[in-house]
């Protein structure tokens, strides 16, 4: 671990994420996100043939990663890296070039219609710097997001990370993604959303 | 994996699209137009003094389209500006920022002084450029091939590829600008000086044959490799084979743009032909012009969710 003072994470248990999207609408509510975009939402699938069938969810949202690409590519650095890890965008600085959504491996970023400026999920900032914890966390009914500082050795998602099989989304690509899954399911994880090219195979 | 079927998702979204694309076809013109023109005053010959004017001019006139379709493309025309003041050295949109604005200068000094028969610093000038000239173009394979997330773009071969199609429509624009140029307007040439130009876009043909050849090597490689490297990449490999962009990638870019020029041009009576020349040349522009579309819209028409 770096010596930064705090590095925020998100880790969601799978095991408990029933799929009801409550997340979702409590982000829109607490971030004014526009009709047609999205900050996070409940990527759902269901595999297996009757009587073996299941479903399987997955709430996407920011990686805020390590090693972002977004902020690698922004023309303006109006995409930056806090220090405690929260990848923000500076509404200001912002031309809508758009490079940071085709360079982002997660497809969380989008153009705001009304203000015409790229934005995302930045784990509710404005709720972490008064003290709260991001609205989908503080909405999940059943618990299922935990929000935290990976830094603190006696937080409860650095514990639950050092001591449980974690997975995140595309390990390979080096980002460092901190958004942490507790049994995620590879089905879900696999980006097929979109590409009935893929199911065929 | 056993078969598994999406119940919910959201839709995914293509950052940049046909703005973006002609924008990446309007910069290879201008470095075929460039790098042809710049050859040509390096030969010092009076009998290639038309194409580097043409070469020349054209460079210039082109250009000057491209940062049009940047401005119309960003959802914030007016705050263009900001990209000279708050700079990243890590984005290649910034690179691009410095040579889109430098080149103009070199470029039109060194059009000048082509047009005005200054032959020293027409080649000193061409020279200081050509480094320019190249970059104008070959950062936008930077663009693509720096965002790791998309497996048609994230190639260490993107940069070249770019550069080689690049050459391959500057050429073809030239020897149809030079075509008309020696259908309407040498009427009072000698015929020696006919036989001349004709043999100089022989030899134009000849060069944009060689770049035919090493663009379907390059696009040979990319799509081997493509195929037999990530889940991803296997998916975007048989969609611009097999699956929606096939058609677009297989018939139009491939068969249509460089196939079929190849295969009109090793006739010689084709080749000497100012009409099959020009037909071929027209087939490679539609065909690279539909390669700049496969690959920038098809290369982000995988989702990553």
């Amino acid at each position: 671990m770096s010596s930064t003072p705090k590095r925020y994470a998100v880790l969601i248990d799978l095991r408990r994420c029933i799929g009801c999207q409550t997340c979702s609408v409590a982000c829109k509510s607490a971030n004014d996100v526009p009709l047609g975009v999205w900050r996070t939402w409940v990527k759902q699938i269901e595999k297996g043939t009757y009587p073996h069938v299941t479903k399987s969810f997955l709430p996407l949202l920011c990686n805020q990663c390590e090693n972002p690409v977004c902020v690698t590519v922004c023309p303006t650095k109006a995409s930056y890296r806090r220090e405690d890890g929260i990848v923000l965008i500076n509404p200001h600085l912002c031309i809508g070039c758009r490079y940071c959504m085709a360079a982002c491996p997660y497809d969380v970023r989008y153009v705001n219609p009304l203000k015409r400026i790229v934005q995302k999920c930045d784990f509710c900032v404005h709720r972490i710097d008064a003290g709260l914890a991001p609205a989908c966390v503080e909405a999940c009914p059943v618990g299922a997001m935990l929000f935290g500082d990976m830094h603190d050795p006696a937080s409860e998602i650095a514990q639950l990370v050092a001591t449980h099989p974690m997975q995140v989304v595309k390990p390979e690509i080096a980002t460092n993604p901190h958004v942490f899954y507790i049994n995620a399911d590879l089905a879900v994880m696999d980006a097929k959303g979109g590409a009935p090219w893929k199911s065929q195979e | 994996m056993e078969e598994s079927r999406i119940i919910y998702n959201i839709p995914f979204v293509i950052p940049f699209g046909a703005y973006i694309a002609t924008y990446f076809y309007i910069t290879g013109l201008h470095m075929g137009f460039y790098t042809t023109s710049v050859v040509a005053s390096l030969m010092g010959k009076v009998e290639w003094k038309p194409i580097g004017k043409i070469g020349a001019v054209g460079a210039v006139v082109i250009l000057a389209t491209a940062p049009l379709f940047l401005l119309i493309d960003l959802e914030q025309p007016a705050r263009f500006w900001k990209l000279f003041v708050y700079l990243n050295a890590t984005s290649a949109i910034t690179w691009g920022t410095f040579f889109l604005t430098t080149y103009p200068l070199i470029g039109l000094i060194y059009a000048w002084h082509v047009l005005r028969g200054n032959k020293v610093p027409a080649i000193v000038w061409g020279l200081c450029g050509f480094p320019i000239a190249i970059s104008v173009h070959g950062y936008t394979g930077f663009i693509l091939a720096l965002s790791k997330a998309r497996e048609l773009w994230n190639s260490s071969l993107s940069p070249t590829l770019f550069l080689v199609s690049a050459m391959v429509s500057g050429l073809a624009i030239i020897i149809i600008i030079a075509n008309i140029r020696i259908r309407y307007f040498t009427s009072q040439s000698s015929e020696e000086e006919k036989k001349s130009d004709s043999r100089i876009v022989n030899t134009l043909i000849m060069m944009m044959i060689i770049f035919i050849i090493i663009d379907i090597f390059l696009l040979g490689c990319e799509m081997a490799v493509l195929g037999n490297s990530t889940q991803d990449g296997y998916s975007m490999y048989k969609l611009i084979t097999a699956g929606t962009l096939g058609f677009w990638f297989l018939g139009v870019e491939l068969f249509l743009g460089e196939v079929v020029p190849l295969a009109m041009l090793a006739f010689p009576h084709i080749r000497r032909s100012m009409v099959g020349q020009n037909i071929a040349c027209l087939l490679v522009l539609i065909g690279i012009f539909v390669m700049r579309m496969v690959i920038v819209i098809g290369g982000q028409s995988v989702p990553l969710h």
